[in-house]
């Protein structure tokens, strides 16, 4: 019998959930085959549109196939296992028709779901995850499990059990092969340039990039939360580039005022750059190796491909007193206003002071709008900086640190451009910052009284961007954001911007920040130290057990059906076949149970009454359960009454 | 044993397992464990799905050879849950109860082709299931003590050979009334000769209508087959094909006397009898 694909709902509503999990990490193209090959089936079996044959759906699948390798140049690789499998399983999909196609497509939805871990371990993936994980198992439960969702939950609650011990003991070796294939599709969007509007860029979504947490119940203001990512030292009227940065072969950290924190970055395929606070004297890591690199960087030996967490020491008295190279003194080529400018300011400013608190004026005048549509400037490189600098006076922190760092060289002040992030959002439930593509920022440092001091011009044009939050700040209207931006940001409650929908981001963000840390941070070592913390706490795990039993059997009881009564009378029926094929009168084939009860109610007569109200508590224990159990219990003892009184055989 | 999809879940198993190796991946060193979890749980609950089932009684009503029977096994589930799926098998041939409720008995008919006559024991059974996923086929053996009769196959010609020589073979029972001419529709059978050289002219016995056929088979009618089986095995079909019709017969084989009559217990008489023969018995 052909069997319908629709038909069977878990399957189905398995699959689709499947499709929609692995969409995002496939090729929009095979996530369309996926797509079209359930609503064509859909068709097929609702409107009788006709099928396509076994032999197509094979050719379809070799060119699949080969349309993969062409994309990735292999088939071995994570992305291209997704892709290959997520097309070819929707073939399948076409091709259902017996047992043998169930289980194939019940074999790749698992590995489909199974491969979903390598792209993300949020714990939010769980309920999808879930839900396609009991539809596969449910769709293959016969139609004669009665309570069928009763019974998988049940063989869950058992298998819990296992699968801790297993999780945790099971020892964690690393295998290298498979890092050569994981995906390389990370988020790409970090960059080592500095062009006008790639910051501007990432502001319009809200990926998280990394979370903070820091130790020692440090109270830290978001205005000093600043990021570094990269130091670029090379502009080209607006844009800056990075050049290459030596290894910094460090000194020893001071002791006192350490600053210690955490930091879980997100995978981005195109960035090795780590991110770490002002001042941080060193970043450790288990997972991956570090390089500190001069001018305070930090970078990862490889592209980061999966999520990873590293902790960081910093020190406001770690001040950075690396000498600047001729790099950071070079004056690009400036345009004829910003030339003309610093001819008629730079015999008035002498001192290092005079020449900052210049370039501070000059921003802070109140013409200068910080928005992230400002346009694009100049046809030159040089004539851009003019513009934004004497004529639109518009622009973002990238603006606004570029030419800011342009000016300070041409007044004699080396200076460099740093790219990162600034502030995030506070998670109280978890304590932890959450820094999302939004926080990107870009801010100016320069070299004076002897060391490298971060200026940002931001903080004067838009005080409130430093203050609230990337996230909370753009998320006010374009006018209020303008006039806010020059009211006194000290006089501004940020609290009123968090509502109860902050909140429950801010919690589930929180659990998701638990979840992914437990998963990064279970390994060898972990493991180790639970085992000992098992082998010294020996009271309390088998406490742990008893009670984990004890919970997993009341789970039970109330998951099973409730057909206690219903056996108990049909354990006494049984009994009392035996009884009465003890005394020659053994119950015929195919006898029912009340005409056998009739039979001994007649052979028998001295236990006439017992008979017939057995017969009427038979009939309802088995229809209707639930009805007087306290009759069971008066006939279980009567019957055991009678049992004893009478002999054990009648010859 | 693992079932050929168990098997096929078990290389999924073990390649997932090798991916969160190889990946070091915590979440998918998780959901293979829970799925290696679940799957060894059902293996569980598929064993004691069949360790619940009891085969109370097997017995199988007296067939004939080469053709197929009905087995009937009476199964009951001594646990306290319902078992599923329970396949019942002799051979090739297999039958499903879909459940089995505690303490209620069900019955499974399976068919069963003996080849042979005479008394058998009711083949080696199996119960089996796959329940819940069939990633796991769980069964126990049970041998019968029972026997069963099995009657020789109902193999040969249906044509009876009658010879003239043989007038007593198939003779006609009846009260005699009168002689009357003969037609050409008549019996040469019943021209009763005597009668008809006195009179000079064919005469043919007339009988009341309580007319019946009557056979009597014997070993020598069979002599043209060469096979003892065969032999046994035509006889059998006729005595079955008397017995449809309802004509009276007898069996006279060896030393073996039915005496002529007809019904239920004198076909399972001859019937027994042809199964239970042996080539001594004839010589």
């Amino acid at each position: 019998m052909r069997l319908l694909f629709f038909k069977n709902i878990p399957l189905a509503i398995a699959y689709a959930i499947t499709v929609l999990v692995v969409a995002p990490d496939a090729p929009l193209w095979t996530t369309g085959i996926a797509t079209f090959a359930l609503v064509y089936k859909f068709l097929c079996e609702k409107y009788d549109w006709p099928t396509i044959s076994r032999r197509m759906t094979a050719g379809f699948s070799l060119v699949v196939f080969a349309a993969v390798y062409v994309q990735f140049r292999n088939i071995l690789t994570q992305e291209a296992a997704t892709a290959l499998l997520l097309a070819v399983s929707s073939l399948k999909i076409i091709d259902y028709e017996n047992d043998r196609d169930h289980r194939l497509i019940f074999i790749l939805g698992f590995i489909l779901l199974a491969l979903k871990p390598l792209y993300s371990i949020d714990f939010y993936w769980l309920i999808p995850l879930g839900v396609c994980f009991t539809g596969y198992w449910l769709s293959l439960l016969n139609k004669v499990q009665t309570h069928p969702i009763r019974f998988l939950f049940s063989l869950f609650v058992v298998s819990i059990p296992l699968t801790l011990v297993l999780f945790f003991v099971f020892p964690r070796v690393v295998i290298p092969w498979a890092e050569a294939k994981a995906s390389k599709q990370g988020m790409v969007w970090y960059s080592d340039t500095l062009n006008p509007g790639s910051i501007s860029d990432l502001i319009n979504s809200n990926i998280l990039y990394f979370r903070a947490r820091f130790f020692d119940s440090a109270e830290v203001r978001r205005g000093l939360l600043y990021w570094r990512g990269s130091v670029l030292t090379h502009p080209v009227g607006l844009q800056w580039l990075p050049s290459t940065l030596p290894t910094d072969h460090g000194k020893a950290a001071p002791e006192r005022n350490i600053l210690h924190y955490e930091i879980i970055l997100e995978p981005d395929m195109n960035n090795s750059s780590l991110f770490g606070l002002e001042r941080t004297l060193s970043l450790e890591s288990d997972s991956i190796q570090i390089q500190k690199k001069s001018n305070g960087v930090f970078k990862s030996l490889h592209t980061i491909l999966k999520q990873t967490s590293y902790e960081g020491y910093s020190s406001l008295r770690a001040y950075d007193t690396e000498l600047p190279t001729p790099e950071m003194r070079e004056i690009p080529k400036l345009g004829e206003k910003l030339t003309a400018w610093i001819r008629k300011v730079q015999p008035k400013v002498k001192t290092e002071k005079e020449k900052m608190d210049l370039l501070k004026n000059f921003f802070s005048d109140g013409s200068f709008v910080y928005t992230f549509h400002p346009g694009t400037y100049g046809t030159s490189k040089a004539d851009g900086l003019d513009e934004f600098l004497f004529l639109r006076r518009k622009g973002f922190c990238e603006h606004y640190a570029g030419s800011y760092a342009t000016m300070a060289r041409a007044l004699g002040v080396p200076s460099r451009v740093v790219v990162g992030f600034q502030g995030g959002s506070y998670n109280s439930f978890g304590d932890f910052w959450r820094i999302s593509t939004k926080d990107a920022h870009a801010w100016a440092e320069v070299y004076i009284g002897g060391q490298w001091q971060r200026v940002d011009p931001t903080a004067w044009i838009a005080p409130l961007r430093i203050e609230l939050g990337a996230e909370s700040f753009f998320s006010l209207p374009e006018e209020e954001r303008q006039s806010l931006s020059f009211a006194n940001a000290k006089n501004h409650n940020s609290n009123f911007l968090l509502n109860w929908m902050d909140q429950s981001s801010n919690l589930l963000d929180h659990l998701n920040y638990k979840w992914t840390n437990f998963l990064l941070e279970y390994d060898t070592s972990s493991q180790n130290d639970l085992l000992v913390e098992l082998k010294n706490n020996l009271g309390w795990l088998v406490f742990s057990l008893i009670l984990l039993a004890i919970l997993i059997r009341i789970v039970l009881r109330w998951l099973q059906p409730r057909q206690i009564k219903r056996i108990e009378a049909t354990l006494i029926f049984h009994d009392i076949c035996i009884w009465g094929q003890k005394r020659d009168l053994p119950r015929a084939l195919f006898q029912t149970p009340l005409s056998y009860l009739a039979s001994l109610r007649l052979q028998f007569p001295e236990y006439k009454d017992f008979f017939s109200e057995f017969e009427n508590v038979y009939d309802s224990a088995l229809y209707n359960p639930g009805e007087n159990p306290l009759n069971l219990k008066t006939i279980k003892s009567r019957w055991n009454k009678i049992k004893r009184e009478t002999p054990p055989t009648i010859s | 044993m693992p079932t050929g999809f168990g098997l096929m879940f078990g290389g999924l198993g073990f390649f997932l397992l090798m991916a969160a190796l190889g990946y070091a991946n915590n979440l998918l060193y998780f959901f293979v464990f829970f799925l290696l979890s679940v799957a060894i749980s059902a293996m569980v609950i598929t064993d004691r799905n069949v360790h619940r089932v009891k085969i109370e009684t097997c017995s199988a009503p007296p067939c004939f050879a080469n053709e197929t029977t009905q087995v009937q096994i009476e199964l009951s589930n001594t646990g306290t849950q319902s078992s599923y799926l329970i396949e019942t098998k002799i051979g090739a041939s297999t039958s499903t109860i879909e459940s089995l409720t505690p303490a209620i008995p069900s019955t499974a008919n399976i068919e069963w082709t003996p080849s042979r006559r005479g008394w058998h024991t009711i083949p080696k059974l199996q119960i089996q299931s796959t329940y819940p996923f069939g990633l796991l086929r769980s069964w126990k053996v049970y041998k019968s003590s029972e026997k069963i009769l099995v009657f020789p196959a109902r193999i040969g010609s249906r044509d009876f050979r009658q010879k003239e020589s043989d007038s007593n073979l198939a003779r006609e029972i009846g009260i005699f009334r009168e002689l009357r001419e003969y037609q050409k529709t008549d019996s040469p059978q019943r021209i009763d000769w005597r009668s008809s050289i006195k009179h000079q002219t064919l005469l043919t016995k007339n009988f009341d209508s309580d007319q019946t056929k009557s056979f009597t088979f014997t070993w020598d009618q069979i002599q043209h087959l060469e096979d003892f089986e065969a032999r046994i095995s035509q006889l059998c079909l006729w005595i079955d094909d008397c017995e449809r019709a309802g004509v009276t017969y007898s069996l006279e084989v060896g030393g073996f006397l039915s005496g002529l009559s007809r019904g239920p217990a004198h076909l399972q008489k001859c019937l027994q009898f042809l199964a239970e023969l042996t080539e001594e018995q004839v010589k």
